[in-house]
């Protein structure tokens, strides 16, 4: 009876559904965050990147 | 009632003391009073006489009416600073406000590490326009930037070419604008957000409504007067544009990304001709009255309904 009891909830399916969506959910906010934050940081970066570079090799090989 | 009481000399001095105390605040404030009247309505008027007088290098006060209005209305560089300034203004704002809105939004659906992105998205506040105007302009530059970059991976006929077109070149402007500034609106956004009673979000869950429609009906009718905060702050930034194109494009290719600020100041420092300098000027500040006037009137308008229903 407890046996049951505990695997019951293992699998309810509209718990692994509110699991899953919740996960989504999840993903979905960190990779619009990532995406936004890699535009932001990109020209930080560049410049950064670009301040430990002699000057001849940015020009042959670009900014970034 | 308790004056009343007192002797006849209290009460007139306390009564002394209180008007001085009453008048204080208006002894205090008189002087940024009088020179933001003497700033804003004295120069604006003087700079309006300066436009219809025939002043060249330097002021002069000859009139001689409306004709550098003409003037700057059949220059067609100053037609395209005029239409640039309002596309620029338009999508600038309508643009920041929805990204600043996304990612205050996805900020506050409890992430980890809050700090870290909210410090992400506002560090580009922190830069002026010129700097940004700068490293975008590298970043955009067909020879140094992200085509560049895409083309040395192998994808040889990669094209990313923004700042050199003249019909897109503005829309580099913006984008380069928006990510100077959504994170300003994101700020004001995800404070906006705190401030919401969160009894007000649980008993829309309790009703049932979907995470959606709880923002759509009910978080963001809530915060409805951050957007006129974030708008009307947003929108001098746009009018006032000028460093940013002066860094990023230089008014260029041609004369596609000409700004009025970039305008004025060509007119009145490089080519000596303040009168129409000055009419350019008044035609920005008439843009600017174009929002701002009825956003006051409405100010106006809903102080009194509120003290009506008070």
């Amino acid at each position: 009876m407890a046996e049951a009891v505990l695997h019951a909830p293992a699998v309810d399916p509209a718990a692994t559904l509110a699991a899953r969506r919740y996960f989504l959910g999840r993903l979905g906010v960190y990779s619009f965050l990532t995406v936004f934050a890699f535009i932001y940081v990109l020209p930080l970066f560049v410049i950064v990147a670009n301040s430990f570079r002699p000057l001849p090799e940015i020009i042959q090989n670009g900014l970034i | 009632m308790s004056e009343a009481i007192r002797p006849a000399e209290d009460v007139r001095r306390s009564s002394l003391r209180g008007r001085l105390g009453q008048a204080l605040p208006i002894i205090v404030l008189a002087p940024s009073l009088v020179a933001s009247f003497v700033y804003v309505f004295v120069f604006a008027i003087w700079t309006f006489y300066i436009s219809l007088s025939n002043s060249s290098l330097l002021p002069s006060y000859g009139f001689v009416g409306f004709g550098k209005y003409v003037t700057l209305w059949s220059n067609t560089r100053w037609k395209i600073a005029y239409s640039n300034l309002f596309l620029f203004s338009g999508l600038y704002v309508v643009l920041a406000i929805l990204i600043g809105l996304g990612l205050a939004i996805a900020i506050d659906q409890r992430v980890r590490g809050e700090a870290i992105w909210r410090t992400i998205f506002l560090y580009p506040l922190a830069v002026s326009f010129a700097v940004t105007g700068t490293v975008w302009a590298w970043l955009y530059s067909p020879d140094a930037g992200i085509e560049f970059l895409v083309r040395s991976f192998g994808w040889s006929d990669f094209t990313f070419r923004l700042t050199t077109d003249r019909n897109l070149a503005i829309y580099a402007i913006i984008a380069t604008g928006i990510w100077q500034s959504s994170g300003f609106a994101m700020a004001l956004f995800l404070a906006g957000l705190r401030a919401v009673d969160p009894d007000l979000v649980k008993a829309a869950q309790i009703d049932g409504a979907s995470a959606y429609r709880t923002y759509r009906k009910v978080i963001i009718p809530t915060i409805a007067p951050i957007f006129i905060a974030v708008a009307v702050v947003l929108l001098q930034f746009a009018i006032k544009t000028f460093d940013l194109v002066a860094a990023l494009t230089q008014g260029g290719p041609g004369i596609s990304t000409q700004f009025p600020a970039n305008y004025v100041y060509d007119l009145m420092f490089q080519r000596g001709q303040i009168a129409e300098g000055a009419a350019a000027a008044m035609m920005m500040l008439a843009a600017l009255a174009v929002v701002l006037v009825p956003y006051s009137l409405w100010l106006v308008w809903r102080r009194r309904r509120e003290s009506g229903h008070g």
